[in-house]
């Protein structure tokens, strides 16, 4: 064995071992916050044509992916922000439907990260829930209102608890069928945005 | 008598790939070792996830759920399940609960029951949820737990409602730590 390629076995051998040792840590640290966060304040997000299998009932006439827009545009429009959120062509912060269970999830939201770098996020609405307009129609889910609380999670804002405004913002954990909309982004909720991007 | 100087590594590397053999040697690194790192075990990932699940009350989880039982969490373990987003293949982790029932309330007879829920860790990778639900073992619990094949849980039985369908037991009285919901162990089966 050459001394170069000796000195590249243990070049390899460091890594491993500064590798398994960032594991350890990763596993036994916070379960709270994971800390991740983009590494740009410009993202874009795909509609995909899976979200044509939702169930949005009739008092919905604006697009999926015009409502996804539209929210994006709310949360790029909040001052004292550089976040910015714009429409793809192509597979990036992907929208899309997924049967997530007849008695389990309306929508999640997952974030993925390597080494506390977030590299790609999916937002799955399911197919077996019913989304509309809750303003005119009690039996639904606010299809507004969870594309634009799912959307607040993209820059790793939390929920909005026991801030003063958690009872009008969009960030306020959990929605009821039928609930009324709260589709604001509330004042906390544009703080939160701005101190992070 | 001159100082020896070290090598700087990145030039070490480069005379390395000079040589043809150690080129080949290199790129094997690459090919083998890197997707292993990822999918092995040892590069750390983490997922967070938020979802958006419904507030079922008393009623609505005894009429929606397959299986109500009574009993206590034995033991759990994690399994990840890898799928596309796009162009990158991303880790799903699950953790399957293990109880000892001692009371069944509606379905099929069993001592021994498993549920999924979403989150856990697996190896490398850490899933959280945002409304983390909160487990352990020999916690005293009345799980409510759906089942459908073509959902993301496949043929393992989920909590009806995720936070919803999980109450707490102690001194007869079930609380459900997530929706605030409280009854009485007896009200709450009279309601099968």
């Amino acid at each position: 064995m050459t001394r170069n390629t000796s000195k590249l076995l243990i070049f390899t051998i460091n890594m491993l071992t500064l590798l398994f040792a960032m594991r350890t840590f990763t596993v036994f640290v916070s379960h709270e916050d994971t800390g991740d966060s983009w590494t740009e304040f410009e993202q874009e997000f795909y509609c995909d044509s899976s979200l044509n299998d939702l169930n949005i009932t009739s008092t919905v006439t604006d697009d999926i992916c015009d409502i996804i827009g539209d929210s994006a545009d709310d949360w790029t429009a909040v001052e004292n922000s550089d976040w910015k959120l714009s429409e793809s062509s192509s597979t990036a912060i992907n929208f899309k439907s997924a049967d997530l269970g007849s008695s389990g999830n309306v929508g999640r939201m997952n974030h993925f990260a390597l080494f506390g770098v977030i590299i790609t996020v999916n937002v799955e609405l399911d197919t077996n829930s019913d989304f509309g307009d809750s303003t005119v129609d009690s039996n639904v889910y606010d299809i507004y209102t969870i594309i634009r609380h799912e959307m607040g999670h993209l820059p790793i804002i939390y929920h909005n608890k026991h801030t003063g405004d958690e009872s009008i913002s969009v960030m306020r954990n959990g929605l009821e069928i039928g609930q009324n909309a709260q589709r604001t982004i509330s004042t906390t909720d544009a703080a939160a945005l701005a101190s992070k991007y | 008598m001159p100082k020896e100087q070290s090598v700087p590594l990145t030039l070490l590397l480069w005379q390395a790939s000079i040589d043809m053999n150690k080129k080949i040697l290199i790129t094997l690194v690459v090919i083998l070792i890197l997707p292993g790192l990822y999918f092995g075990g040892i590069i750390p990932i983490s997922v967070m996830s938020d979802v958006y699940s419904p507030n079922y009350s008393g009623e609505e989880l005894v009429g929606r759920s397959e299986l109500i039982a009574h009993g206590t969490l034995v033991s759990s373990s994690s399994y990840v399940e890898w799928y596309a987003n796009g162009n990158v293949v991303v880790p799903s982790v699950y953790t399957v609960w293990t109880m000892q029932s001692s009371e069944l309330f509606k379905g099929q007879h069993s001592e021994i029951i498993e549920f999924v829920v979403n989150g856990g860790t697996y190896n490398n990778i850490n899933q959280k949820t945002m409304q983390h639900i909160e487990l352990n073992e020999e916690d005293d619990v009345i799980v409510f737990l759906s089942k459908d094949t073509d959902s993301i849980y496949k043929d393992n039985y989920y909590l009806t409602g995720i936070q919803s369908g999980v109450y707490m037991v102690k001194d007869d009285v079930a609380i459900n730590n997530y929706t605030k919901s409280v009854y009485d162990v007896d009200s709450l089966m009279s309601l099968n």
